[in-house]
């Protein structure tokens, strides 16, 4: 156990901007599975999200000095990591096709079409792939605000205040997004739950 | 407490951040309500199946690669930064100063008058969720500029170009085909009454310190607006 071990992670930040490449280490340490796993939720694509979360992890080095000391460090992390994968999102759509809001409209709730996963291998079990897809479609097909929401809490395991520091919301619209992206998921769920 | 009040709070009984009254009554409901009771199990199963969804493994290479991506950032100045995360900010700054340049280049006399300028501030804010009746990301916006009905296409300048073809500015009114691509030099003398639009991307890296307005543009009477791009 080494002595950076026991720090916080705004002690770690802080020592990082003050040069120590070791808590620099620490941090990406800490964060990285969870950086990889909110990323890939969102676009679905494991080796894009290993790229993504590098940039992240690229600009909080880059940008350690604007750092500031009194923020939380996991909410400034999570903030980089959702705008980055959101211009992700936003490349897809322009350079998939021309996405008209009637083109929208028309693709209905199958816009999880090109966050589709392939690189899954043949080993995992049938069902268990099938229900993990599932899931991961019903989350995609949330409405934004809601997945946003939801990706944090139950993907993350956020707190409501880190939620709502993140998405920049109140307290009551955290728990009004988090309550109504869960309803919408259990109805989709619900045949695979019962 | 009615059943809707219960559903509402399903999410915050789940998570214990009930407080201990609310979560008494909350309980009470539910112990004597049978289809509360039935919906609350699924809820919660439904969370629970969420929450093991399997986290993708990070590659054994990440930490290399990573010090390699910094050390390479680190070198390269900052012109030759390549990464469209590091340039996009400078697109949007550059659209913004655009569309000022754009506006002042143009005679007073040539403004449609019906094209009201404003400000207002862009920061991510409630009146900012919403643009054109659709949602938009506070991070991000989409700006309809309607181009005035005729002007001198020799006073804009080649920036003005550059920057329109640079952030794919869409046609978006009935002069155009809507949905279309805006091509790298693309000629704004042909956009005659056109509504232009372009998307803003900001990046709070960028912006800290930093006041950024939004510009604003009635359309013109007989051009009826519509949102042709989704923001997310």
């Amino acid at each position: 156990m080494s002595a950076l071990d026991s720090r916080t992670d705004e002690e770690l930040m802080n020592l990082c901007v003050e040069g120590s490449e070791e808590a620099f280490a620490e941090l990406v340490k800490r964060y990285k599975p969870r950086i990889v796993s909110v990323i890939y939720r969102y676009i679905n694509d494991p080796i894009r999200a290993q790229e993504i979360a590098q940039e992240v992890f690229v600009r909080v080095f880059v940008h350690r000095e604007k750092y500031r000391r009194t923020a939380r460090f996991s909410t400034w992390i999570f903030t980089i990591a959702l705008n980055l994968t959101k211009n992700e999102i936003r490349h897809r759509v322009r350079h998939s096709r021309v996405m008209s809001i009637e083109a929208l409209k028309e693709m209905g709730s199958s816009v999880g079409f090109f966050l589709r996963d392939r690189s899954r291998g043949p080993d995992e079990k049938v069902e268990e792939r099938e229900l993990q897809e599932v899931v991961g479609s019903a989350i995609a097909e949330l409405p934004t605000k809601y997945r946003d929401a939801v990706i944090l809490r139950d993907i993350e395991g956020l707190s409501y205040e880190e939620v709502g520091e993140i998405l920049s919301i109140p307290g009551g619209t955290v728990r009004s997004r988090i309550n109504r992206g869960r309803l919408i998921l259990k109805k989709r769920l619900e045949p695979y739950v019962s | 407490m009615k059943c809707n009040t219960v559903r509402e709070l399903f999410s915050v009984s789940f998570d214990g951040e009930l407080s201990v009254a609310e979560e008494r009554e909350f309980k009470s409901h539910v112990s004597s309500c049978h289809a509360c009771s039935r919906e609350f199990d699924v809820f919660s199963k439904s969370v629970q199946l969420v929450n093991s969804l399997s986290k993708p493994q990070v590659n054994p290479f990440f930490d290399a690669r990573l010090k390699q991506a910094i050390s390479d950032r680190q070198a390269a100045p900052l012109g030759e930064r390549s990464s469209v995360f590091v340039l996009r900010p400078a697109f949007a700054f550059a659209a913004v100063a655009v569309l000022v340049s754009l506006l002042l280049l143009v005679p007073p006399g040539q403004i449609n008058l019906n094209n009201r300028l404003s400000t207002s501030e862009l920061a991510p804010s409630p009146e900012m969720s919403e643009v054109g009746g659709a949602p938009v990301d506070p991070l991000a916006l989409t700006q309809r500029v309607t181009v005035p009905g005729s002007y001198d296409a020799n006073q804009l300048s080649q920036e003005v170009e550059t920057a329109w073809s640079t952030r794919d500015a869409r046609v978006a009114s009935s002069y155009g085909s809507i949905g279309t691509t805006v091509p790298a030099g693309y000629d704004l003398a042909n956009a005659k009454g056109a509504v232009l639009e372009v998307e803003f991307v900001l990046d709070p890296f960028f912006m800290e310190g930093t006041e950024v307005r939004r510009l604003e543009t009635a359309s013109a009477p007989e051009v009826e607006p519509e949102l042709v791009s989704m923001t997310f």
